[in-house]
């Protein structure tokens, strides 16, 4: 006989013992169901937690150089202000070798892959890119565009590691409104 | 079945943790951050929704259409909320009912419908990152919501497609991440101070279930009051040096507000910290600079009184309680500020107790609720009772070395295999000596078992690959086979966990180990040098018989003596004796070597000795090939 045959023998037999071992084979039923569903389960589990923890693994690298390189680009920062706040008499050569310095640090760090961001005046306002410090009323701009940007947002491949912070502004309408309500 | 999650839907920020394998996980948000912010804003123009982060990035262009602190405002009645409402930049208005509701954009939004919308961008969020859609959820509220704000956050999550299977109390959760629940018949206090608010609460843990007995709190005292406090000490220190009143210059206040919250966090694990910002400012005699020395005592004397507020209410909640600090037994610290030591130092003071530390502060209260969640989703999982293998299984190898297969509390089901070979020459059979235990050498662990492969094809030693695997069953039936490769020969042996053993002894088992690391050491450590002058001894009498006559005796007879050298340090235990007679020995044979090379006009092959820089000859015999065991290919 065979396996499949005997097997068959072996259902045939359980369905004929229905109605006396009823409850205990419903029982076993109930419980062969479980242990599938929570076998699945357990499985689908190891499978998801493998292909996370992979991602992770990998996004955990990449964002451990971004965490390092973001500590240096307050550094940019700091320079970029140098750079602008030069006096207007200082010399030619003085400003170049500073600026040559400036873009030695921006250059490291976009070699390793992350790239500085700065909206132009009159782009529009997105939350996602930008984060607004503060808005000024003005009638140069469209209102809800970005008057300037104050501080370079940076981002990597699949991130924005940093919002670039912008001026945005304000109509004129509005802001005379909301100082009188007091806001 | 889809996985439950546990929330933590806060004031100012959320948290989203699920159990994964029996433990809690924070999932990080789209943005890659472990708290969301609790924050909502509509663009008036285009419609546009915007939820978290980016609801926070554009809140000073539209403060009217930018909802924060809603959970203020949830399941309470307009007239009830008036105090909040001054305090909020947008309109509250009366909804349905008279409940409070606010304005965004053109349309009135009740609070619960707000929620969903961070709650549906955390479920979103965990979705993408479980890789599986999530139906259901325990989200938690304070302790002092009552039935119609518990009742507004349950809507609030079924508008965001979640079934929310419990509203848990955030103290509750908090204790479960502590797995306070064990606990019988205590009395706990949880200590929350976050971003805005300060919640004090003392619960009672009894059969495993807890009972709030008293809760209190500041609605108006958190992280941003400290910040603030740092602001205004550098802005003022600024202006005394300066004379320059930053606070009046909008591009500077920002840029002290991120100093300010990073110094306060660098404070926490520092005594001190530098403000350096420079360019702040600039005036006629050219730009200005900050740069100051925070202390972490400076930082305590400023910020002293806004600790000393969590004072009243924790004496008010003890008092309603009915208890005395003495009778609490268990401190639970929630919030980001409570990793600020003066706070962790006012709690222990309050209690006169140490209070829990370890878990994350700002994500405590979502582990308690993933915890909660996994305890709801996994009812039928207690059944499957995952045992670990108590000792260290492994065989017994070359020197008698005890190889482990599979280490101690890995959990069964598992299986490992691993490859070994031949110890001599024209080995044709290996003993499989199954050990269990601790030790490193074999005599010292308890044997289990025990077989033969026999027919391995003779071949020089370290050719044949055995494949040896160990299976052990969910019922903990351990099943090991030895294969050779090359035949397709294999040997098994199945061992029932009857010879394993009781609890008491395998915990003999281990502290004995642990008794005898040094000593273990050692031994193991002379077992690897014997293991290395064999090797030297069998190359070196290999290179003799091969290449004897390409050498003068004076080489001929030097190698000899150190193979005798070594042969007779081997009896010894010395393990620096033998590396010595070892080392003497490899000095002597590359004096074959040379010869050799020089005999052949130099034309080494490349590649042709793996063993070093003697060229090996082939198809010597080691007279003793009765080896036990193997030793493991490297």
């Amino acid at each position: 006989m065979s396996q499949e045959e005997q097997q068959q023998q072996t259902e045939g037999q359980a369905a004929n013992e229905t109605p006396q071992a009823g409850p205990e084979l419903e029982e076993a039923r109930r419980e062969r169901d479980q242990f599938r569903a929570m076998a699945q389960r357990a499985q689908a589990d190891l499978i998801n937690y493998r292909r996370r923890t992979d991602e992770e693994r990998q996004q955990l690298s990449r964002n451990a150089t971004n965490q390092m390189l973001m500590r240096f680009v307050p550094v940019v920062d700091d320079l970029q202000r140098a750079v602008g706040a030069l006096p207007a008499d200082a010399p030619e050569s003085w400003r170049q070798g500073v600026m040559l310095i400036l873009r030695h640090l921006q250059q490291l760090i976009e070699n390793e892959g992350l790239v500085a961001y700065n909206p132009e005046p009159g782009a529009s306002f997105d939350p996602v890119l930008h984060e607004a410090v503060y808005f000024q009323p003005t009638t140069e701009h469209e209102p809800g565009t970005v008057v300037t940007s104050v501080r370079a947002g940076y981002r990597s491949s699949d991130r924005i590691l940093r919002p670039a912070q912008v001026v945005v502004a304000q109509p004129k309408d509005e802001a005379a409104r909301s100082a009188s309500g007091g806001q | 079945m889809a996985k439950v999650i546990g929330i933590d839907l806060g004031t100012t920020n959320s948290c989203v943790a699920v159990m994964e394998a029996g433990e809690p996980l924070v999932l990080e948000n789209a943005e890659g951050a472990r708290t969301t912010p609790s924050v909502v804003a509509v663009n008036p123009k285009s419609g546009e929704r915007y939820v978290g982060l980016t609801a926070k990035r554009q809140a000073v262009t539209n403060p009217q259409n930018t909802i924060y602190s809603v959970k203020r405002l949830i399941g309470r009645k307009f007239n009830e909320v008036q105090s909040e409402i001054k305090t909020l930049g947008y309109e509250v208005v009366a909804g349905k009912n008279g409940d409070a509701a606010v304005k965004m954009g053109d349309r009135i939004y009740s609070p619960p419908e707000v929620s969903a919308m961070v709650l549906a961008k955390l479920k979103a969020d965990a979705e993408a990152k479980l890789g599986e859609p999530v139906r259901q959820a325990v989200i938690t509220v304070p302790a002092y919501f009552n039935d119609s704000q518990r009742q507004a956050t349950k809507d609030a999550g079924t508008i965001a497609g979640l079934e929310v299977l419990r509203i848990i109390n955030e103290p509750t959760a908090a204790s479960l991440a502590y797995g306070l629940d064990k606990k019988k018949d205590e009395t706990i206090a949880v200590y929350d101070l976050g971003g805005g608010t300060f919640d004090i609460s003392i619960l009672h843990i009894g059969e495993g279930v807890f009972e709030v007995k008293s809760t209190n709190g500041d609605t108006r005292l958190g992280g941003d009051d400290f910040d603030q406090r740092i602001i205004d000490w550098l802005a003022t220190e600024f202006q005394k040096d300066q004379g320059i009143d930053l606070r009046k210059d909008r591009m500077a206040l920002q840029r002290l507000k991120e100093a300010a919250e990073r110094a306060k966090i660098e404070l926490s694990s520092a005594m001190q910290t530098e403000i350096n910002l420079p360019f702040i400012t600039a005036d006629a005699s050219g730009p200005k600079h900050l740069t100051i020395s925070l202390t972490r005592a400076k930082l305590e004397q400023i910020t002293a009184d806004l600790i000393e507020r969590t004072v009243g209410p924790v004496q008010q909640a003890l008092k309603d309680a009915g208890v005395t600090a003495r009778d609490i037994n268990e401190v639970v610290l929630v919030g980001g500020m409570t990793r600020m030591p003066a706070v962790i130092a006012k709690a222990k003071e309050l209690f006169s107790k140490d209070p829990h530390r370890g878990v994350n502060p700002d994500e405590v209260v979502a582990i308690g609720a993933a915890i909660q969640a996994g305890v709801l989703q996994g009812e039928v999982k207690d059944i499957l009772l995952l045992d670990v293998t108590p000792l260290t299984l492994g065989i017994e190898t070359l020197g008698g070395v005890m190889t482990p297969l599979i280490k101690r509390n890995t959990t069964i089901p598992t299986s490992k295999s691993e490859v070994f070979t031949t110890a001599a020459d024209g080995q044709t059979s290996v003993e499989v000596h199954v050990l269990q235990g601790e030790r490193p050498m074999a005599n010292q662990n308890k044997t289990i078992g025990r077989f033969s492969l026999d027919g391995i094809p003779p071949s020089p030693r370290g050719m044949p690959q055995i494949e040896v695997t160990f299976d052990i069953d969910a019922n903990g039936i351990l099943n090991v086979s030895a294969k050779d490769r090359a035949t397709g020969k294999s040997q098994r042996i199945t061992i029932t966990a009857s010879s394993g053993l009781a609890k008491d002894e395998v915990e003999k088992l281990v502290r004995e180990a642990e008794a005898h690391v040094e000593e273990d050491r050692r031994a193991r450590e002379l077992i690897e040098v014997r293991n290395q002058a064999d090797n030297a001894v069998y190359q070196a009498e290999k290179s003799l018989r091969e290449h004897g006559d390409k050498v003068g005796d004076d080489v001929k007879s030097e190698v000899q003596r150190g193979i005798d050298n070594v042969k007779s340090a081997m009896q010894g235990e010395d393990a620096a004796r033998i590396r010595a007679a070892v080392d003497g020995l490899m000095q002597a044979l590359t004096k074959i070597g040379q010869a050799v090379y020089s005999a052949t006009g130099g034309g080494a092959q490349p590649g042709a000795g793996p063993e070093g820089g003697n060229p090996p000859p082939p198809g010597a015999r080691k007279p003793d090939d009765t080896v036990e065991g193997e030793y493991r290919e490297v």
